[in-house]
């Protein structure tokens, strides 16, 4: 009887620390890995790094950017149309891009225009201090020095979902253009597929 | 003997404790105050009411109906971002029932309490109609928001759920029958078994069949049917196909809204906006223009610029009420079997008439919710009625039980016994009426051109306390929706969304 | 009884590596191209991985704006019975690696991009890939590749 007792409360005690185990607590982990929750209906952060990573090389690889005279291109970022049924920010997106044609040292972005308005409104701000007594005039930025850019980075991100039985499936697919504003043609053009499966359990809790 | 009282007393704490009180008070009842409240137009005092409901009703089984109802009435009284977060939360509940395993230990869990209790301790999920509603609303709550990106994001939503309703919950549905037609079987053979128990041998009893032939069910049934003879297909919502096509056109995306207006079409073809809204756009994109309607001439403006569509939210949706179905049984005696069934409401409101540019507009009937409404529970209620027999078997089988164990004690014990269970199964006697009721019961649609002056002139009929309500537009606006909500001789809110 | 015991697990054997389908390639033979090859140094810590993964070349070509392409050409070397049956087995079919560029700039620097990120890539047994990546800028002109086998970490 004793005996009994002592395998039923070890048991009991083992299956405590079993579940205890099974739960963590926050810790950081490395942006760059392939760690991080992979959910199908939504864009993870990996799913991002991924279309980063191509759609950049394709666009450094096209040659695109660069001009022939010799001056460097002006880059603005217009909109990525987000046509998923998630909400996303589609920012983590153009936001890389810009930084490697920026990094590439071939373009330039500017942040004073956007599709939606200025990025940074400070380019337009400091030109509404011309007239303000406290400032030195000769130091305030004058109107007509800023530089319009030559070219547009857009594109659109959509999402297919389809179910059958305990499986369901979402196809993304990022499309991106970049377009010489000056003729309206697109210049380079890259799209990059990612498609996410899971299947519900049949037994659970 | 004592012993055996307080586990008794223990497993029903328990089971009060775990099945929420909509297990013991219908909800209908529980949230009388709040639709008092909301019918009467006071959208400030139910506000209040239902940020203290949810509240309380955080982690209960009924959560996703007191969100459903908080959303509705804080888009109502202009409250969107709260109104958002409780759709949100609803939308996240929904979710999470979905995501779970096919077979899963709460389901189970679940089904067992309902049998031991009522269906009520089976987590309230919502009807599909409400699932494409929830998200119809919130993308409105984002246009309130000023958040046009998002708001599609939510149609887009809204257009999934609407395919996954047509293609898979009609089959859940069909699954769901067969289940229960096995439960039946099984039902049957327990029913033998309980009048086997039976003081004299011999005990009336309950089965499928016996409730399907009651009365009160056949009405019911009957009821349910001849109004969902006027629903527009599988599970379809003319109201939702409607705002997806908006959706398209706000996106100059005529082809694919095209699409919304055929099946707008499909579904009432004697409807004259939606008929001509297809013909407009059928010939704009160069489609096939059915012959029954090449006489039917296009709208002489565009759909989508300067155009104002008013959607005119009507009356209430049914709800359900607790009706108690009198069985009288041999040897048992008068038992009554609590049993939800819809109250279908009147309309103040037969339509609402605008003037713009000293021209009158008036709506036009789009989506009757009670037929929509009607339709899902005709589908559910074999289900709902196995469910009531099962619980109905569990609780008869376990007083018996109980009384003859008693029995055998002695001494009194029978009769404590029998107030016992008799107590159970009364508290217990209640129908699940849980439902979405501040939805309006009617949706109608009407649109025109943005007037010159930029303002539009409700009128109302002379019953109305206000007589006309002004509805000022903004000077750049291209595109503009108007929400307008009509309960029994009440407008209680005017809403418009307005984008370039 | 023993026999038949013998019997079934070989034609479940049988069954099993049947199941699994490797890639057949086919190219001409007289090439037009002119490869700019690289020597490579490699280290490798994995041994499976080496004997599961083979580097067939490095090469190397500028594009106009001076800016350095690097391709690797990486076959998947698990083709033959056992092997096929054991990643059956494992279900490791097809397999799963990770690879990441690293730009290096003529001083020796790493060069951060969004390009420096593993990324996950799938290998049919006998499947040829071309692993490519763009230097960031025209300064770059080194590079580092790291494969590994894909696990979440």
């Amino acid at each position: 009887m004793k005996k009994q007792h002592i395998i039923l409360a070890s048991t009991a005690v083992a299956t405590a620390i079993f579940l205890t185990a099974c739960g963590s607590g926050p810790s950081r982990f490395n942006a760059q890995s392939n760690r991080g929750i992979t959910t199908t209906d939504d864009i993870n952060f990996k799913d991002w790094q991924i279309t980063a990573e191509k759609t950049v090389n394709s666009m450094l690889k096209s040659g695109a950017l660069r001009r022939p005279d010799g001056r460097k291109n002006i880059v603005m970022i217009s909109t990525v149309k987000n046509s998923t049924s998630q909400h996303v920010n589609t920012q983590i997106l153009t936001n890389k891009i810009r930084q490697a044609i920026l990094r590439s040292g071939l373009a330039l972005t500017t942040t004073a225009v956007s599709a939606r308005g200025a990025e940074d409104k400070a380019s337009k701000q400091v030109r509404q201090l011309e007239g303000d007594e406290m400032f030195n005039q000769d130091t305030v930025q004058k109107q007509g020095t800023a530089i319009a850019p030559d070219m547009s980075l857009a594109g659109e991100i959509v999402q297919e979902k389809t179910r059958q039985g305990r499986t369901k499936q979402s196809y993304f697919f990022f499309h991106l253009t970049l377009t010489d504003l000056k003729t309206g043609l697109a210049v380079w053009e890259d799209n990059v597929e990612i498609a996410k499966q899971s299947k519900k359990a049949l037994i659970g809790w | 003997m004592h012993k055996e009282f307080f586990k008794a007393c223990f497993i029903f704490t328990v089971l009060v404790v775990f099945c929420g009180c909509t297990s013991i008070i219908d909800s209908r009842k529980q949230k009388r105050e709040l639709t008092d409240a909301y019918k009467s137009g006071d959208l400030q005092k139910a506000h209040q009411i239902v940020s203290e409901e949810c509240e309380d009703h955080k982690n209960s089984g009924d959560s996703i109906m007191w969100l459903l109802e908080s959303g509705l009435i804080k888009f109502d009284s202009g409250d969107y971002e709260n109104s958002l977060k409780a759709f949100e939360h609803a939308e996240e509940k929904i979710n999470e029932h979905d995501e779970r395993a096919t077979i899963n230990a709460r389901n189970s869990g679940a089904e067992s309490g309902s049998a031991m209790t009522n269906p009520t301790a089976i987590p309230y999920k919502g009807l599909y109609c409400d699932r494409v509603l929830l998200n119809a609303y919130k993308a409105m709550t984002y246009l309130a928001l000023d958040n046009p990106d998002a708001a599609r994001v939510e149609l887009r939503r809204m257009r999934d759920i609407q395919k996954r309703i047509e293609r898979q919950f009609s089959d859940e549905i069909e699954r769901e029958r067969k289940t229960t037609n096995a439960a039946n079987r099984k039902n049957n053979a327990q029913t033998r078994k309980l009048s086997r128990m039976g003081r004299r041998g011999r005990s009336g009893s309950v089965n499928f069949n016996t409730l399907m032939k009651n009365r009160t069910v056949k009405k019911a049934y009957a009821d349910s049917a001849k109004k969902s003879e006027k629903a527009y297909g599988n599970f379809m919502n003319p109201f939702s196909t409607y705002m997806s096509a908006i959706g398209y056109l706000v996106e100059n995306n005529y082809n694919e809204a095209c699409v919304d207006f055929r099946n707008l079409y499909r579904m009432n073809k004697n409807n004259p906006l939606t008929t001509r809204d297809f013909v407009t756009c059928a010939r704009k994109i160069g489609a096939n223009v059915p012959p029954e309607l090449r006489k039917i001439p296009s709208w002489d403006y565009s759909l989508n610029d300067n155009i104002v569509f008013t959607i005119f939210a009507n009356g209430h949706a049914p709800a359900l009420k607790q009706t108690k179905i009198e069985l009288v049984l041999p040897y048992v005696g008068y038992t009554g079997i609590a049993f939800p069934q819809y109250e279908y409401f009147k309309r103040f409101f037969k339509k609402i008439v605008l003037s713009a540019d000293d021209k009158t507009h008036s709506s036009i009937p789009l989506a009757d919710m009670d037929a929509i409404i009607a339709q899902e529970y005709h589908k559910r209620l074999p289900t709902m009625i196995t469910r009531l027999v099962i619980s109905y078997l569990v609780k008869e089988t376990a007083s018996l039980v109980a009384v003859q164990v008693a029995k055998q004690q002695g001494g009194g014990a029978e009769l404590i016994a029998y107030g016992a269970t008799g107590l159970y199964k009364y508290l217990f006697n209640t129908a699940d009426t849980r439902c979405w009721e501040t939805l309006p019961g009617e949706y109608q649609m009407l649109h025109f051109p943005i007037p010159k002056d930029r303002q539009l002139k409700l009128n109302l009929s002379t019953l109305v306390s206000k007589k006309e309500i002004l509805i000022d537009l903004k000077k750049d606006s291209r595109f503009v929706i108007v929400y307008i909500r009509g309960l029994d001789r009440k407008i209680i809110s005017v809403k418009t969304f307005e984008f370039n | 009884m023993k026999k038949s015991a013998y019997t079934m697990f070989a034609a479940l054997v049988v069954v099993c590596a049947g199941c699994q389908n490797t890639v057949d390639t086919l190219e001409n033979e007289q090439k037009e191209m002119k490869v700019n090859y690289i020597r490579s140094k490699n280290i490798s810590t994995d041994g499976y991985l080496r004997d599961r993964l083979i580097i067939d070349s490095m090469n190397k070509a500028t594009l106009p704006g001076g800016i350095m392409q690097a391709q690797v050409t990486i076959r998947s070397n698990r083709v033959g019975f056992f092997t096929e049956l054991w990643s059956d087995i494992t279900d490791e079919d097809p397999y799963k690696i990770a690879y990441r560029f690293n730009w290096l700039d003529l001083d020796g620097m790493e060069i951060q991009t969004a390009n420096s990120v593993w990324t996950e890539l799938d290998l049919i047994p006998g499947e040829t890939r071309r692993l490519q990546s763009v230097a960031p800028n025209p300064r770059c002109k080194d590079f580092m590749l790291s494969i590994k086998e894909f696990d979440y970490k």
